[in-house]
């Protein structure tokens, strides 16, 4: 007993503090183990419930039946409580000193994020334990084999994970209270909706459960789709978490660089590797749908770019590069509000060119029609991004300065693009009394609705105002962009601190 | 140890919460650190805890610069801020044991660590309590508890003593000689100045992030003011001495309180002595004589004007 209770105290020891306290806090605390009774009972009350219903004997679906209801159970109680007991005990602790207090500590902003969701999935394989023996007994009613439950009961673990790190996520970003709880009922629509649409894909006829998975698993098909999931959700995980500690690091420290390099990493295997599969099957669809997702992505990187720090601290600073030839690079993956914009708008130009080289060289993968559109809408939507984010960015400098700090120059671009996009169009349908796609002519949103129906005078329109628009906020940025592309140093030996008196005894 | 604090500024937009302050202290001083609400003393504790990055300038401490070296910063710093832990959800014990792994220390030093710290701070009693359920003192034992759980050779404390009743003052006075004597260099902030000036060996006065006054408490109160204040007591003849008084040199006020006089002599402690030689010789019959220091509550009031930025 001794020796094991030794061997327990090494193992946490071994673990991440923040998942020793949290787990500490969950098992302390009466919430979790509410929900837990809450939940067994509901599981016993429905297996209770099928167990003596007069179909269930003569049903050859009786097992599949209930393993439905047993992972509908599951799943909502996985994708909403855990997520959301996570996410809201981060936000009330950055609400307070605690956050705080664990910076002074030599832990690190990464060790606190991947703490919490090591600890939330920590509750989740324990509600998943609970879960499981109920699920098991499913396969004695018949209709569903064991392979079936257990890769469904894995596959719904990698949603549940990428709901906690999307709970940690919306934790750590910085609202007051009201917009927390905008943020926390978007997110509860969003998740409860989802799970009908999980419901759909496992049970609606040729679904992952009516399709008898033990069959599949020999299959390459299967096997790509499983693994398509698991990298899908691994990087989501990644994504979300990376976000959640730039969210959480002290604004001196250099948030946006650990981002930018997995963005970039991300974006170059992504690549190769649709380039490698739509070479391979003659198709250059999933590059295409790869390339959309980055521009769609970058588009979104460009507004989140401008509210980042027009002057670098003397931390960041301190990490530059002293060698001339190093700075161009890290000045892109620093952060800094114009590296971030040149860093999106290169990786956009980088994504835009790699399909018009593939187009070029495998003219017969794509119709003339489908490329078109394809590159009209992937270029209009990052000028788009680009003119609306310098143009608040010059918004703020010449009409705000001071007063709104330069973390809110994204709230102003998604300001002056709610007005494009939802105010005039409204005001003109409230004058005119008609609807008309063409009102949308300052918004992203109308060539996306407008090239679909064939209406391209419209796409050609917002494609020139957007270039237009994008140039003249771009000549009007030079200085800006130059004054941050001069201070981009690091600090002169010279100024290093010199001690000439104590002034204090 | 050396901690130097080199012309720090931190500027909010155009608000200059520190203005170019520099100021040194070493292992064993307590240094107050004295200015009205708005001063800027909270932002330079915090700069000072690696929590803030300093718009220019640097501190080091034992050689280590908090600007390019904050991770190592953070092990020679105890901060102890003016917010109390308050979670609901986790005891004295667990709170402590969770700050001394995110430390580092293992196994059986942490046990240790974390069983000498709760001796040490009292709170060996109340260890499996919620923090919620702890009254204010508790919680500033414990909040000094955490900070000293990794056996930090620098505390920076915020307030430490706001919104305590006099038995917790006296209690944390009294901890925290005994952490000065065991070597530790400790800055403390405060509004209650007697408090100070009874464990601070130092202090350095801020308004509006500028240094306005600092060095040892005697050099701070000579900094104050020019005058000596002396209580004279006499057995005969009160009211013509204090007549007398008001006439002669050197003397800038005479105060007549109850059954003795409060002098303000122009000068130094040389005035002084000659004021009682004269005394004596016009044939007084003093029975007490006693300068009053100029206290640091004093020296407060006359070196700082109230106004905020």
């Amino acid at each position: 007993m001794n020796y094991v209770s030794v061997l327990l105290e090494k193992f946490t020891d071994s673990l991440n503090p923040i998942v020793v306290k949290e787990l500490r806090q969950a098992v302390q605390g009466r919430l979790f183990s509410v929900i837990l009774m809450v939940f067994l009972g509901l599981l016993l009350l429905t297996m209770g419930l099928f167990l003596s219903s007069e179909t269930m004997e003569s049903s050859f679906n009786a097992g599949r039946n209930l393993f439905g209801v047993l992972i509908s159970i599951l799943l909502g109680t996985c994708l909403l409580f855990v997520p959301a007991y996570t996410g809201i005990r981060l936000g009330a602790e950055r609400s307070d000193a605690n956050v705080d207090l664990l910076f002074i500590t030599t832990l690190l902003p990464r060790s606190i994020i991947w703490g919490k969701f090591l600890a939330a999935l920590v509750l989740t394989v324990l509600l998943y334990s609970a879960c499981l023996p109920f699920m098991t007994f499913t396969y004695l009613l018949r209709g569903v084999d064991l392979p079936s439950i257990f890769v469904l009961m894995a596959f719904t673990f990698i949603i549940a994970g990428v709901a906690i790190q999307c709970g940690i996520f919306l934790g750590c970003i910085p609202a007051n209270r009201f917009f927390r709880v905008i943020l926390g009922v978007g997110w509860l629509v969003a998740v409860a909706s989802s799970i009908p649409t999980l419901s759909i894909m496992m049970y609606a006829p040729g679904g992952l459960l009516n399709s008898g998975i033990g069959g599949l698993i020999g299959t390459w098909r299967f096997w790509r789709i499983a693994l398509s999931v698991l990298a899908g959700g691994m990087a989501l995980i990644s994504l979300l978490g990376l976000l959640s500690i730039a969210l959480i690091s002290p604004l001196s420290s250099n948030r946006a660089l650990p981002v930018r390099l997995f963005v970039t990493g991300v974006w170059f295997l992504t690549g190769i590797g649709t380039v490698i599969w739509s070479i391979a099957s003659h198709n250059l669809t999933p590059v295409g749908v790869c390339a959309a997702a980055h521009v769609l992505l970058h588009s979104i990187g460009l507004l989140i770019a401008v509210s980042e720090r027009e002057h670098l601290g003397l931390r960041i600073r301190h990490s530059i590069p002293r060698r001339r030839w190093r700075r161009p690079l890290a000045f892109l993956l620093f952060s800094g509000a114009a590296g971030g914009v040149l860093w999106s708008s290169l990786m956009i130009v980088l994504t835009l060119i790699t399909i018009v080289v593939l187009v070029e060289r495998y003219p017969l993968m794509w119709t003339g029609q489908f490329y078109n559109d394809f590159l009209t809408i992937n270029i209009v939507m990052p000028l788009h991004a680009l003119a609306y984010a310098l143009g608040a960015s010059i918004i703020r400098r010449r009409f705000f300065g001071n007063r709104i700090a330069g973390g809110y120059t994204c709230v102003i671009a998604i300001i002056l693009l709610g007005v494009t996009t939802m105010i005039v169009p409204l005001i003109l349908f409230f004058i005119t009394g008609t609807w008309q796609k063409d009102w949308l002519i300052g918004s992203p949103i109308g060539p996306i609705l407008a090239v679909p129906d064939g209406e391209y005078h419209l796409a050609y329109s917002s494609l020139g105002i957007a270039a237009v628009g994008a140039l003249l906020v771009c000549a009007l940025s030079i200085p800006w962009f130059f004054r941050q592309i001069r201070d981009f140093h690091p600090p002169n030996k010279n100024t290093a601190p010199q001690f000439r008196t104590n002034e204090s005894s | 140890m050396q901690i130097n604090v080199d012309h720090v500024k931190k500027y909010f937009g155009r608000t200059r919460a520190v203005d170019n302050i520099s100021f040194s202290f070493s292992s064993g001083d307590v240094v107050g650190f004295v200015g009205p609400n708005g001063a800027g003393k909270t932002t330079m504790m915090r700069i000072l805890a690696t929590l803030d990055e300093p718009t220019s300038g640097d501190a080091t401490i034992d050689g280590v610069s908090i600007v390019e070296a904050p991770e190592n910063a953070r092990r020679l710093i105890g901060y102890v801020p003016d917010a109390l832990p308050a979670h609901r959800d986790i005891s004295v014990h667990d709170y402590l044991d969770f700050f001394a792994r995110a430390y580092g220390l293992d196994g059986v030093k942490r046990k240790q660590v974390v069983e000498s710290i709760e001796g040490f701070t009292n709170l060996t009693g109340i260890r499996e309590k919620t923090l919620y359920a702890l009254s204010k003192g508790m919680k500033q034992r414990v909040s000094l508890a955490r900070a000293l759980v990794h056996d930090p050779p620098v505390l920076v404390m915020d307030e430490p003593a706001a919104g305590l009743d006099p038995r917790a003052r006296v209690e944390l006075r009294e901890l925290l000689r005994i952490l000065s004597g065991d070597g530790k260099a400790i800055l403390i902030s405060s509004h209650i100045l007697t408090e100070l000036s009874e464990i601070c060996g130092g202090a350095v006065i801020i308004e509006q992030g500028k240094i306005v006054a600092s060095g040892n408490l005697q050099e701070i109160a000579g900094q104050g003011t020019e005058q000596c204040t002396v209580v004279i007591r006499s057995l005969n003849r009160q009211d013509e001495m204090y007549k007398a008084m008001l006439i002669m040199p050197n003397v800038a006020a005479v105060n007549q309180l109850g059954g003795e006089i409060e002098v303000k002599v122009s000068g130094s402690e040389d005035t002084c002595s000659e004021l009682l030689e004269i005394l004596i010789k016009s044939g007084y019959r003093i029975i007490e004589f006693k300068q009053r220091g100029s206290d640091l509550e004093s020296v407060f009031m006359s070196v700082t004007t109230g106004v905020v930025q």
